[in-house]
């Protein structure tokens, strides 16, 4: 029973909505966005050619650029030439 | 890779210094943006919109931080808060989301129009250079109000964690607060119970006074209507359930699925009756506004305990039945189960009062000593009937006589009498009270969820819903067999497994703590998916894509049989054609099915065939024999050098195609032996087909003269006999042939065309039968190895034997029809 309820109780804490959004780097260098979620802001580094998922439950997004973006969750953020498209 | 960071911290860099200039600009610009915003006859901008939207959501967040204050200490309404938080931060961001069409417009633009020309370039139109200030004006101020937004957000977030660390501190505050327990509690307790046990009473007197005088009409009236209402759910019940709903005394020995059905149907069907009647009696005492003021409230929570305490006490009789030994869930001696379904009914009641009165308590803000006092009685009694529950003896050993629980059962229930006693005497009432009322609930649900799983178990057993009335009632309804009945009950079974865990966990939660508010979140999250890694796991996306892939399933099924039955049965096409159409189809049906399925699923199909990629090289290696079958099927099915029914030789295996299908195909030997051959083999040796484009065959028979006969004669002879048979086709002609000068015999052929070489059996009976018969009429003899002649004694007669002993006499001219001649063939056969 305890097991059970320890299951249910991980599984609840791990959980976290789905559409993610990604953010993919088309560019060879690396870029650094700074992602405001859940009230926690961190600072998401992209290689080249990286593409990283994030923002599970929606956020604001600071681009290299210096603009900022609300995201809903299921974006795709492309990097390229230094600016981002949202798609 | 130090340096391409630092370069692009120092590009980066450049960005923001860039934007902060384009934000002076603006600035500096701002007549020029207003001028270009605020027309005066323009809808509001996006901006405004947003700040304004943005104004609200603020005010709702200080309103929402307020009640978090108020509440403080109460966590059902701290969950309430919580949820509307929830709500809050997807419109905060929703705000932030809505300036994205505008924000791509601008960007697009400035793209469009390029950096501003650097030094020594020539100067660019007025215009352009305007309007790029304007738009990166604009985007200037929407960077602020998103940042506003985020700021926002960030907010919202610190509250939502404020409330989880306030419950967190709630529960345990709730559990480690310690009360003094001392001779003057008891004293203030006993004045307290006095003064406010009066003051109760003063108020339930002056209800019931009240309701005499002025509404006595409308509680009778709410009684009658209330006690139809519980007539109507019984009655209709034990009409609809016969006598599932109370156990049987005549029935000595019933099945395991008839007692649970009986527990389940009588504790269902009475606590039921009992919630419902309270339930109608409080609605219409409320609509008929019988109720005043703390009444509503207390009698609510009376109904409330006194329909759990009564289905606690139903749920106690059901499983173990103190009066009917036969009809009880759990073997226990009959002592033991009325001691047990006592004492558990009794901590129920106990419990339900505590919380009645601690709820009366609430309403009329008494005073916290007899919070105290009372919890700690009934918090004592509870544990003290948990350890007496542990004195029980309850099973019988081998000579029928009470044994007590089992050590590790004794030592849990003596430790949780021990958990809610000492703690409650050291003054931890809340702990006390928490632990004593998981011990009824949670034992009343797992004993719920017991019940539930012994059913499922009981009913997968072989053959047990074929015992019950309900299945020789479904059978024959629904006209099943046995074999479909019982993987009905299968079924379901796995369904009430589900229903249990389902529905039992969150029972479970609930007692545990959680809120509803909470578990629904949970459950919302859990639906919605979660991520493990980079890969998305969504519980709803993997029964859509079930679902899709049942439903292509069914619809390929149909089209088959629609396609095969109606569309190529009336056409007249070809067997063999109409099964490998059907086949294709199915194959190409259940293939589209599984991908839409698959991409439903929220499986993403490229990284599929990465994996696809990585796993080529193995399955090049390791699948390659069915990769090799299946391509060879599919080329069987296309090309069609045999279809069903076609009398095939494979190598050693001879017989009669049954079924092609992708990996191999089916073939019944003559001999019923059935042999699943692999597709590659039919496709890359040689396959010989009796049947392929038509039924035409040759049949050989040999026919080995002896030297000295006649050949010639022997040739009319065979030839007559060839086309005197009716099966024997005219066109091609039969033949026979002068074969060889053989080392003992003159070695011919007769060679006859079939229509139907699957005749062929009886034929060459025939034509052999009739070739033996006819050269023993003609005296013309078959060459053969001589043997040992074996006689019989005494079943040859005399007459017979001077025969043997004569020379053979003259062969007969040719006869075309046999003649029994048993004399000269037994000679014949001794030569």
């Amino acid at each position: 029973m305890m097991r059970t309820f320890l299951g249910i109780a991980a599984i609840l804490a791990i959980t976290a909505p789905g559409h993610g959004a990604s953010a993919v780097n088309l560019d060879g260098e690396t870029h650094s966005l700074t992602v405001t979620e859940g009230g926690v802001t961190s600072e998401v580094s992209l290689r080249g050619g990286e593409t990283v998922e994030f923002c599970t439950n929606g956020c604001f997004i600071t681009l290299p650029n210096g603009d900022r973006e609300a995201l809903s969750g299921g974006e795709v953020l492309e990097i390229s030439g230094g600016s981002a498209r949202i798609k | 890779m130090i340096r391409s960071r630092s370069l692009s911290a120092a590009r980066s860099a450049l960005w923001r210094s860039l934007a902060s200039l384009f934000l002076l600009l603006s600035l500096a610009s701002g007549t020029v943006a207003q001028d270009q915003t605020q027309q005066p006859n323009q809808p509001p901008s996006i901006i405004q919109q947003q700040n304004a939207s943005l104004d609200k959501l603020t005010n709702q967040l200080q309103a929402l931080q307020a009640r978090v204050k108020d509440a403080s200490d109460d966590d059902a309404k701290l969950v309430d808060v919580r949820s509307e938080l929830d709500n809050l931060s997807r419109a905060v961001i929703d705000s932030g989301v809505a300036f994205r069409p505008r924000l791509t417009q601008i960007n697009d633009r400035l793209t469009q129009i390029g950096n501003p020309p650097a030094e020594g370039e020539p100067a660019e139109p007025e215009v352009v250079a305007k309007e790029r200030q304007a738009l990166t004006a604009e985007k200037a101020e929407i960077n602020a109000v998103i940042g506003r937004a985020e700021q926002l957000s960030i907010g919202v977030n610190n509250a939502v964690n404020e409330i989880a660390t306030l419950r967190r501190d709630l529960f345990a505050h709730m559990l480690t607060r310690r009360y003094t327990i001392d001779y003057a509690l008891f004293g203030e307790v006993a004045d307290a119970f006095q003064s406010e046990g009066a003051a109760v009473w003063r108020t339930v007197a002056s209800w019931l006074t009240f309701v005499m005088q002025y509404k006595l009409e409308s509680v009778l009236a709410a009684c009658f209507f209330a006690l139809g209402a519980a007539a109507v759910l019984l009655i209709g019940g034990q009409r609809l359930l016969g006598r599932l709903y109370e156990p049987n005394a005549a029935i000595t020995n019933p099945t395991v699925l008839g007692k649970l059905s009986v527990a389940f149907w009588s504790t269902l069907l009475k606590s039921a009756t009992v919630s419902l009647f309270l339930g109608v009696t409080w609605l219409f005492f409320d609509y008929f506004q019988v109720l005043r003021g703390d009444i509503g409230e207390m009698m609510w929570s009376l109904f409330q305990v006194i329909s759990i305490v009564y289905f606690v006490h139903r749920l106690g009789l059901a499983i173990l039945s103190p009066r009917l030994p036969s009809w009880r869930l759990i073997p226990v001696v009959s002592r033991a189960a009325s001691l047990l379904v006592a004492l558990s009914s009794t901590m129920a009641l106990i419990t339900g009062l505590d919380y009645f009165l601690s709820s009366v308590y609430q309403l009329r803000s008494s005073p916290l000593s007899l919070t105290v006092g009372e919890s700690l009685l009934s918090t004592i009694l509870t544990g003290l009937l948990v350890v007496l529950i542990g004195f029980i003896r309850p099973f019988a050993d081998e000579n029928g006589k009470p044994r007590p629980w089992p050590r590790w059962a004794k030592a849990i229930i003596f430790l949780l009498g021990a958990l809610i006693i000492v703690p409650a005497l050291m003054g931890y009432i809340g702990f006390a009270r928490f632990v004593s009322r998981q011990v009824v609930v949670t034992g009343a649900t797992l004993a719920l969820l017991g019940i539930g799983l012994l059913s499922a178990r009981a009913v997968a057993e072989e053959n047990a819903l074929v015992a019950t009335r309900f299945g020789r009632g479904l059978r024959r309804r629904l006209n099943l067999d046995e074999t479909t009945l019982d993987q009905l009950s299968l079924a379901m079974s796995v369904a009430i497994y589900l229903l249990v865990i389902f529905g039992g966990i969150p029972l479970i939660l609930l007692q545990w703590g959680f809120q509803p508010a909470d578990i629904w979140m949970g459950i919302g999250r859990l639906a919605e998916g979660f991520m493990v890694g980079s890969i998305r796991f969504s519980p709803i996306g993997l029964a859509i894509g079930l679902l899709i892939f049942a439903l292509g399933y069914f619809v390929t099924r149909w089209f088959q049989g629609w396609l095969d039955g109606t569309v190529m049965a009336r056409g007249k096409v070809d067997v063999g054609v109409r099964n490998s159409i059907r086949m294709m189809v199915g194959y190409a049906g259940y293939a589209l099915a599984a991908l839409i399925a698959v991409s439903a699923a929220g499986i993403n199909l490229s990284s599929l065939a990465i994996v696809a990629g990585a796993l080529s090289v193995g399955i090049g290696f390791g699948l390659q024999n069915i990769v090799n079958n299946f391509v060879s099927g599919l080329i069987l099915l296309a090309e069609r050098p045999f279809k069903v029914g076609d009398w095939v030789v494979a190598g050693a295996v001879q017989g009669t195609v049954k079924k092609v299908s992708v990996r191999a195909t089916e073939i019944e030997t003559f001999q019923r032996q059935t042999v699943i051959m692999p597709n590659s083999e039919l496709i890359n040796s040689a396959v010989a087909n009796w049947t392929h484009r038509n039924k035409l065959g040759r049949l050989d028979i040999k026919v080995n003269l002896a030297y000295g006969m006649d050949a010639r004669r022997a040739h009319v002879v065979m030839m007559n006999i060839a086309r005197a048979h009716p099966l024997v086709l005219r066109n091609p002609e039969p033949q026979v042939v002068f074969l060889n000068f053989g080392a003992a015999a003159l070695e011919m052929e007769m060679r006859v065309f079939l229509a139907d070489v699957l005749n062929q059996n009886s034929v060459q009976n025939d034509l052999r039968f009739a070739i033996m018969e006819a050269f023993d009429r003609e005296g013309l003899e078959m060459a053969s190895n001589p043997r040992a002649v074996v006689e019989k004694k005494g079943t040859v007669d005399p007459e017979e034997e001077a025969l043997i002993a004569e020379p053979a006499p003259e062969p007969a001219p040719v006869a075309a029809t046999p003649i029994e001649e048993p004399v000269s063939r037994r000679r014949k056969y001794r030569s």
